[in-house]
């Protein structure tokens, strides 16, 4: 008696075979879960075939996650079937650089753009607009996803800086 | 004619959250929309990795004043998974109860916003004071309008016992009668269907695009719904239909989501009528195995994503919220752009942006639970402030 497969299966197939390799380590956890990883630089091309070949239309999110010597990026994809896709792209924690997957799906962009505030992840061909979702005051090159940013060593420096600011005002306030 | 361009927010009486839509105009045409957010953006993902998992939990339900249940179950249900719990039918079946009279409350909300958005004020006023019965009934299960802290990893925290199922039941049907009349009201009043049709147009394939969620899809004709798709808790058992509408502008939103409440009122009832019998939780680990888990729940305002990455240790290594809000912020500006700047409100309104509700303040005094009126909150106010050498009491109050 053959048995039939199942979609979960019937995906883990396609991406072998469509990407030759490219998404490794495919893991199907429970019905509707499947995991799986694959390089930096190849989340475009995969993005693109999973769109146009294996019928995903729905990013449901893009988590960034600081893994020590990785910064490992997931994207959450939704299918029509139910079935929820992860692909974990890793890049190295010191130069973590992606390609904009916007101009395949406009969705993504917040997502990218927390990416870009929040991991230092550097996404490149993110079309120009505000940051998201850190103040447009916030230091530059701090990253508070960041194992080793030190969420004491900001609130300290900014509480001098608003604390020489009021120094300042005062002293106006005397010349007055 | 020269364009001017007119900053809408971050702060705006119109929008009760912060957020900044810099428009574009020529003369009252919306002709450009730029986005800021972020306003209220408050490090909970941070935060939650510096507690343990019951701690992020309450972290967790903090998220969101109105998608509290929502939150958290979203989050619970990533930590059961990781440690392998099964969870009891009986707490998923409260789950869901609390879960479809969160839909309602916010529906109905909503509901009252939109209409104060387009002037109907006395729609406000009628769709709000039968909020509050749902808020009676959210009272009675839990004990909390707002946060109900019904979840806690494994099950549920309280029982809902046969009397108070009854008092729900009651509460439910008669809602049903008023949304029925809602509907009536919403779908053939000339007012709203001359504010709602043909404004905030998004076609379904932007919509798909942009990758809308919840009712702000499903009014552009896409069914998605996280309840049929990928049914969580005990909605792949419950008859319930998944609402559409290919109107794809505002009066196909509130069309939605007028019909989602009569839905929600059948899934009540079906799960209050039949509740399963048994245990409301297990045990789970205070540390979990290493491993890493997505879930996804249908909040009111669309579908919310939860990850949540396990290194073993006592604290969650990370926690990634995504709320429905931000997946439907992509479609504002498509939408703002060629309307009236007068239908800018009802158009940031209508993918109902998620707005913290406090409803009553109480105050815990070291004697018990005293409810304070305006006035003992005044006062309390001015003697607080004059132990920091403030004094307020010489300001007079109109």
């Amino acid at each position: 008696m053959m048995f039939k497969k199942t979609k979960e299966e019937i995906l883990k197939e396609n991406l072998e075979t469509g990407l030759k390799g490219k998404v490794t380590d495919i893991t199907i956890r429970r019905a509707n879960r499947v995991y799986s990883m694959c390089k930096g630089e190849d989340v475009w091309d995969i993005t693109k075939y999973m769109m146009e070949k294996l019928g995903f239309d729905y990013l449901c999110t893009i988590t960034g996650a600081d893994c020590g010597e990785t910064i490992n990026i997931l994207y959450h994809w939704g299918h029509k079937d139910g079935t929820l896709f992860t692909l974990e792209a890793v890049t190295p924690a010191a130069k973590s650089e992606l390609k904009t997957i916007t101009d395949l799906i406009p969705g993504a962009v917040y997502y990218e753009r927390e990416l870009v505030d929040l991991l230092g992840v550097n996404v490149t061909g993110l079309p120009q607009g505000n940051r998201y979702p850190l103040p447009d005051d916030f230091p530059q090159g701090q990253h508070p996803l960041r194992k080793s940013w030190d969420a004491a060593k900001y609130i300290k420096d900014s509480e001098d800086r608003e604390a020489a600011v009021r120094k300042i005002q005062e002293d106006n306030a005397c010349r007055k | 004619m020269p364009k001017i361009t007119v900053p809408l927010g971050p702060q705006h009486p119109a929008l009760k959250e912060p957020g900044s839509f810099l428009l574009c105009l020529e003369g009252e045409q919306i002709v450009d929309a730029t986005l800021r957010l972020g306003y209220n953006h408050r490090g909970v993902e941070k935060a939650a990795e510096s507690r343990n998992y019951i701690q992020a939990m309450y972290l967790i339900e903090r998220v969101c004043g109105i998608c509290s249940h929502a939150h958290a179950t979203a989050y619970v249900m990533n930590v059961e998974e990781l440690a392998g719990a099964d969870v009891p039918k009986r707490a998923k079946a409260i789950r869901v109860i609390i879960g479809e009279l969160e839909r309602l409350h916010s529906h109905l909300l909503w509901l009252g916003v939109a209409a104060h958005e387009i002037g109907f004020d006395t729609l406000f006023m009628y769709s709000w004071r039968d909020r509050e019965m749902v808020m009676d009934a959210l009272e009675t299960i839990s004990g909390n309008r707002v946060h109900y802290s019904m979840n806690t990893p494994g099950g549920v925290r309280r029982d809902i016992t046969a009397e108070q199922v009854k008092t729900v039941l009651a509460k439910v049907e008669a809602l049903e009668r008023r949304i029925k009349y809602y509907i009536d009201l919403a779908t053939q009043e000339p007012t709203v269907i001359a504010r709602t049709k043909g404004v905030g147009v998004l076609p379904k394939d932007e919509a798909v695009k942009r990758c809308a969620a919840g009712p702000l899809a499903r009014a552009s004709g896409v069914a998605r719904d996280v309840r049929k798709d990928d049914p969580y808790l005990l909605y792949g058992e419950l008859d319930f239909k998944l609402i559409t509408s290919d109107a794809c502008d505002v009066f196909g939103r509130l069309y939605v989501r007028a019909f989602e409440m009569l839905e929600s009122c059948k899934i009540l009832k079906q799960v209050l009528n039949w509740l399963p019998e048994g245990a409301i939780s297990v045990k789970i680990p205070v540390k979990l195995p290493p491993g890493q888990a997505v879930n996804r729940y249908e909040a009111p305002r669309g579908e919310d994503v939860h990850y949540l990455k396990s290194d073993g240790g006592l604290n969650p290594a990370r926690v990634k919220v995504r709320a429905p809000t931000l997946a439907n912020f992509t479609s504002v500006d498509y939408m703002l752009k060629g309307d009236q700047l007068a239908d800018a409100a009802i158009i940031i309104a209508a993918i109902d942006p998620c707005f913290s509700c406090t409803d009553r303040a109480t105050i815990v005094t070291p004697a018990g639970t005293g409810i304070m009126s305006w006035r003992d909150m005044r006062s309390h106010g001015i003697e607080f402030y004059k132990k920091k050498g403030i004094d307020f009491s010489k300001v007079k109050v109109f």
